[in-house]
This record gives structure tokens, C-alpha cells and sequence, in this order.
């Protein structure tokens, strides 16, 4: 099965997966990426009231072929 | 010999030579388990009883989409099965982790040990109190932890324990959990633990030789994983019926 690596971006911060996983398939991509984020957002959130983590995945060469992100807005509301 | 159950147990309440020589009997033909196989299923009703005495294994649930949950790790004097003489039936499956050795027990010796040796009965539900108690961490730790601190508790507990066995040498002790385990155990996805395992290498707590695991320094992980041992009951409790001597001071009890 194919390798793919799955870099984070939280907030400023790029994390670079040097490990990789490995895929089946476009489907088990997308499934691994989206299923990561709230669990990641979860430790990070709320500190502070703009935030966003993203997941790049990369394939064995290097192309990045999918992304999602989760991003909190907050604030109070304008009177 | 090298026993782990009784090493194991002898935590738990004095034993006599007696009862030590049939703890010894006990690990009789060690049968040779390759990794990432099981060694029992959930709904099994085995006729033996399995005790680890090389390797690592761990407990696990499956959920209905093929997730797992790993709710236990077992190491070298643990049992797999022992309350399946009481409860009848698995209600979750043992897997290995690595190459183990598992010794294969009738159920007749352990009700001949649990209905003759009230030493050892004692020992055997000791062992399952502290397995109740390490359960009870993992929950907290499941619910409320976030990912770092809860997996930096996980390697504080898998290094105490192994070490009340002897497994651990200059802070160092193999680990043989891919990715995939850690993050069943602890309940996140593969990328989260990715991440999370570079975490603590990055921070300078624990560095990574293929599955061993070396600690930089145990009090900097300890506090970084908000980790207290108390859950492993690893110091006996001062008991005269256990043969223990209490040194009173002034009215005061001193521990060993």
C-alpha cells in the first residue's frame, strides 16, 4: 500500500510527519485526515480565540494531494 | 529461575517457600506466540488459563467500524484469563504485541492453588485489585487528558511496572507498540499519536530506539503527565498479618 504523510499545521506551527502511513485508497486518505482534527483541536482549543490545524498529505513524492482544517472563530458579539 | 509471577506477587503479601516452589511449578510448558496474534477472543470460554511470561500483549475491544480500543497491556507475570473461572466468558479479546511465551494452565491447578493456599488467593486478587486500579486511571486519562500528557503517563506506567519486574535497565525498556497500538490504547487517531510521539521526543523527554524506549528523565516526564504512581500499588502496605515488622517512633508508623 501506498505511504502518505500527513504534516500539521497548528496555527504557526508545521509539524512534519517523518513516519508516513500507509493508504489504501483516496477514500482511507480523506477518512485519516478529517478523523485527526477534532481530537488534535481538542487539546489546542480554546487558547485563544482565533485558531485553525490543518492536515497536508503528501504522497511518496512529495505532491501534497489533500488537505482539511478545522478552525475555531470566537468572540462576543458586536452591540 | 527468572519468575514473574512471583515476583509479581510477592508484592502483594509474603509468601512462603511452599507457596513459592508451587508458584514455580506453575510455569510449566511455555508455548511460543508470534506477534499481533491473539491469543484469546472475546466470547471465548477457555478451558485453560493463559499467564504471559515473555512479551508484551495487550487487552482490546472492537467496535462494529473495526476501531479498536486497547484497554489494557500485559506484560511478563500477568495473567490473560484468570477471572474467566469465575465470569465464565471473554468479554474482550488478548492480543500480543511482540513474540510472546504464554504458559497454558489447567483451571483444576488454580482451583487447587485459590481452595488450598489462601496466601496465594490472596496474591491472585490483589493482582486483579491492581488491575482494577490501573483501569480506573485509564479511564481518567481517556476522558480528561489531553493526547501528550496522556501518552507521556502511559510510558511512566509501562516504565514503573516493567521495572518492578526487572525489565527496565538505564531508564531504558522496550515498548513494542506500533503507532497504530498507541494511539488504540490512548484513543486517538494514528496522526494525533505521530504527533504526539515526536512531541515528547522533541521536548527532550524520552528518545526512540526502533521499539525501545529511553527516559531522558523520569521526574521531568512524571510531571509533564501530571502522573501519580499510587494507581500501581507498588510499595506493600504495612500490614502485621503480612509478616511485615511496623517500627514505631514515637506512635508513628515507618514504611519500608
Amino acid at each position: 500500500m501506498p505511504l502518505y504523510y500527513f504534516d500539521v499545521l497548528d496555527g504557526e506551527r508545521f509539524i512534519r510527519d517523518d513516519t508516513g502511513h500507509e493508504c489504501a485508497d483516496a477514500a482511507a486518505v480523506r477518512r485519516a485526515a478529517i478523523e485527526s482534527l477534532p481530537g488534535m483541536a481538542s487539546d489546542v482549543m480554546p487558547d485563544g480565540d482565533r485558531h485553525s490545524i490543518a492536515v497536508k498529505v503528501r504522497d511518496e513524492d512529495g505532491v501534497y494531494v489533500y488537505e482539511a482544517a478545522l478552525t475555531l472563530n470566537a468572540g462576543p458579539v458586536d452591540r | 529461575m527468572y519468575n514473574p509471577l512471583l515476583r509479581k506477587l510477592s508484592r502483594a503479601i509474603d509468601l512462603t517457600a511452599e507457596d513459592e516452589k508451587l508458584l514455580n511449578d506453575v510455569i510449566g510448558v511455555q508455548r511460543g506466540v508470534e506477534a499481533r496474534q491473539d491469543i484469546i477472543q472475546e466470547g471465548d470460554r477457555p478451558e485453560e488459563v493463559h499467564l504471559i511470561v515473555q512479551g508484551f500483549a495487550c487487552r482490546y475491544k472492537l467496535l462494529p467500524n473495526g476501531e479498536r480500543q486497547i484497554v489494557a497491556i500485559l506484560i511478563p507475570g500477568d495473567f490473560c484469563d484468570l477471572h474467566v473461572a469465575i465470569l465464565g466468558e471473554m468479554d474482550h479479546g488478548i492480543a500480543t504485541l511482540s513474540r510472546c511465551k504464554v504458559v497454558h494452565i489447567p483451571r483444576k491447578t488454580i482451583d487447587e492453588l485459590t481452595r488450598n493456599h489462601p496466601r496465594i488467593t490472596h496474591a491472585l486478587w490483589w493482582a486483579t485489585l491492581v488491575d482494577e486500579a490501573i483501569l480506573r486511571e485509564w479511564i481518567t486519562n481517556l476522558g480528561r487528558k489531553p493526547a501528550d500528557r496522556h501518552i507521556a503517563s502511559l510510558m511512566c506506567e509501562m516504565y514503573l511496572r516493567l521495572k518492578s519486574i526487572g525489565l527496565v535497565s538505564d531508564h531504558t525498556f522496550e515498548l513494542p507498540m506500533t503507532q497504530q497500538e498507541v494511539a488504540d490504547a490512548v484513543g486517538i487517531s494514528i496522526v494525533h499519536a505521530n504527533r504526539m510521539l515526536a512531541e515528547l521526543r522533541d521536548r527532550g523527554l524520552v528518545t526512540f530506539q526502533g521499539r525501545r524506549v529511553r527516559i531522558t528523565d523520569i521526574d521531568e516526564l512524571v510531571a509533564f503527565a501530571g502522573f501519580n504512581k499510587n494507581y500501581l500499588h507498588l510499595r506493600r502496605r504495612n500490614n502485621p498479618e503480612n509478616g511485615q515488622r511496623i517500627v514505631h517512633d514515637q506512635g508513628r508508623e515507618q514504611g519500608s
